[in-house]
């Protein structure tokens, strides 16, 4: 199985992702700059108050974070699973003497792997980042304690798990029409949804999860019907 | 070497829609030689490459390759046998070397020496250029390449001469024969230049709407057509010689 992760990533030009994941990083960063800036702009204004302390920002941050890394997970899966495998570029895969089955795993996988991995490293860098800046910009109204880091890192791998599921449920539905603008529309529109979600239940960790596992458990059952459809698939 | 066949189709049938592609069509291509397929465009001569590769399942009947179900042996069958079918894929950001690399890595080839089966279809020197900039020929050539570097018992080639220029077309063809002679291997070549299987093959297989009606040896073509395949091949289309 490794074998096979590893000769995904030799044909497909892994490097183009990380670059653009160390992109969506810096980008990230000055949004988070912005959102903890908000309630300074106009303090009267009570609409900016949820950007108002770490409890607010952490998961409001996090869940515009996974929706960016939502949709790269979606442009790689298009380009590894759903460009794959249609069209006569499927000859090329299926002419392989390797279980159709293992080859999908290899490249869910990669994708899987490489969105939570290059969301968390990249989470933890901006997080390091304005926690040090804000030692003396003191743009939120309190301390960036060891208590909002946790809570930043728990929130983050949560995320970054909900990024790479919504990233298969986008491919399963991308995947019955073949169609690439269809994937990242899905990922797209499904991102926002969970983005709403969150920002309106802030107060409370446990609706967060509980979506979170709600999308991870439907990512599996896509991840299962894109098997069936792989191991039954006809080359015409 | 057995009388075993290297392929045997039985009863083949293929609908797509209802609609019968391969209908009933029987197929023995004998171990060590070179088997010329010869059909109009749509006759379905695509279809039962696909279905001998595993790439379509058949709606009924048999495919046996080297004594081993296609469906049920699919990894076995595959590791065995070398492939063109259609307009050949590649990964186009990457080097000729780097492309059959990847290919005898999922083949499980082992040691192969790259370089000697390059120079042996005539594409040497192409470094590190990717192939997104080979021409037509040199694509042509990699999928030979690809197709016997594994080491494959049976090759399949839908139409491997197309885009070759006439030296390239020798080459090949030398390099044909030259397999199943010193490596014994059994050669299933499809093509519309009826001179070009007229060199090359032993048997001839004729496929009209999905159904292979005629299977004979060249010799014979040859004794009872002097002027040629082609005379041969229209004869059948023309409907004058009826199912064998």
């Amino acid at each position: 199985m490794l074998k096979y992760i590893q000769l995904e990533l030799r044909r497909n030009n892994i490097r183009t992702y990380i670059i653009a994941s160390m992109i969506i990083a810096i980008v990230m960063l000055g949004f988070l700059y912005l959102l903890a800036y908000a309630p300074k702009l106009e303090p009267s204004d009570k609409d900016l108050e949820i950007f108002l302390g770490y409890h607010n920002l952490i998961p409001l941050f996090g869940v515009l974070n996974m929706a960016a890394f939502c949709v790269l997970s979606a442009v790689m899966y298009s380009k590894l699973i759903v460009e794959e495998y249609s069209g006569k570029r499927t000859i090329l895969l299926f002419s392989y003497p390797v279980s159709r089955i293992k080859i999908l795993f290899s490249k869910l996988s990669v994708v899987g792997i490489f969105t939570i991995l290059s969301m968390s490293s990249s989470n933890l860098m901006i997080y390091l980042i304005f926690g040090i800046t804000e030692n003396f910009l003191h743009l939120v109204n309190e301390a960036f304690t060891a208590v909002n880091m946790l809570h930043a890192i728990k929130t983050t791998l949560v995320m970054a798990i909900v990024a790479a599921s919504i990233g298969i449920i986008a491919t399963g539905i991308g995947f019955m029409k073949k169609s690439i603008p269809t994937t990242i529309i899905t990922a797209v529109l499904l991102a926002s949804l969970m983005c709403n979600i969150v920002a309106n239940t802030t107060s409370s960790m446990m609706f967060m999860y509980l979506f979170s596992l709600v999308i991870i458990f439907i990512g599996m059952l896509f991840a299962l019907g894109l098997v069936h459809k792989v191991s039954q698939m006809e080359v015409e | 070497m057995n009388n075993h066949p290297a392929v045997k189709v039985e009863n083949l049938t293929k609908t797509f829609d209802g609609k019968e592609l391969i209908k009933n069509c029987n197929m023995t291509v004998p171990k060590g030689t070179i088997y010329g397929f010869l059909g109009v465009n749509g006759a379905g001569k695509t279809t039962v490459f696909k279905m001998l590769s595993g790439l379509l399942t058949p709606t009924m009947g048999n495919v046996k390759i080297l004594d081993m179900d296609v469906i049920s042996q699919r990894s076995e069958v595959l590791r065995n046998i070398g492939t063109i079918i259609e307009t050949p894929i590649f990964y186009e950001h990457l080097s000729a070397i780097e492309n059959l690399e990847i290919h005898l890595a999922y083949m499980e080839g082992g040691d192969t020496d790259i370089d000697s089966v390059l120079t042996q279809v005539g594409l040497t020197n192409t470094g590190k250029q990717p192939v997104s900039k080979f021409s037509l020929g040199m694509r042509q050539r990699l999928a030979i390449a690809r197709a016997i570097i594994h080491k494959p018992k049976l090759l399949i080639l839908d139409e491997p001469i197309n885009g070759l220029d006439p030296i390239g077309i020798r080459e090949m063809r030398e390099l044909f024969l030259d397999l199943v002679h010193t490596e014994e291997i059994t050669v299933l070549i499809s093509g519309h230049i009826l001179s070009e299987i007229e060199h090359l093959a032993d048997t001839i297989g004729v496929i009209v709407n999905g159904s292979v009606i005629q299977e004979v040896s060249l010799a014979k073509v040859k004794a009872e057509y002097p002027n040629g395949l082609e005379d041969f091949f229209m004869e059948i289309m023309n409907g004058r010689i009826s199912d064998a």
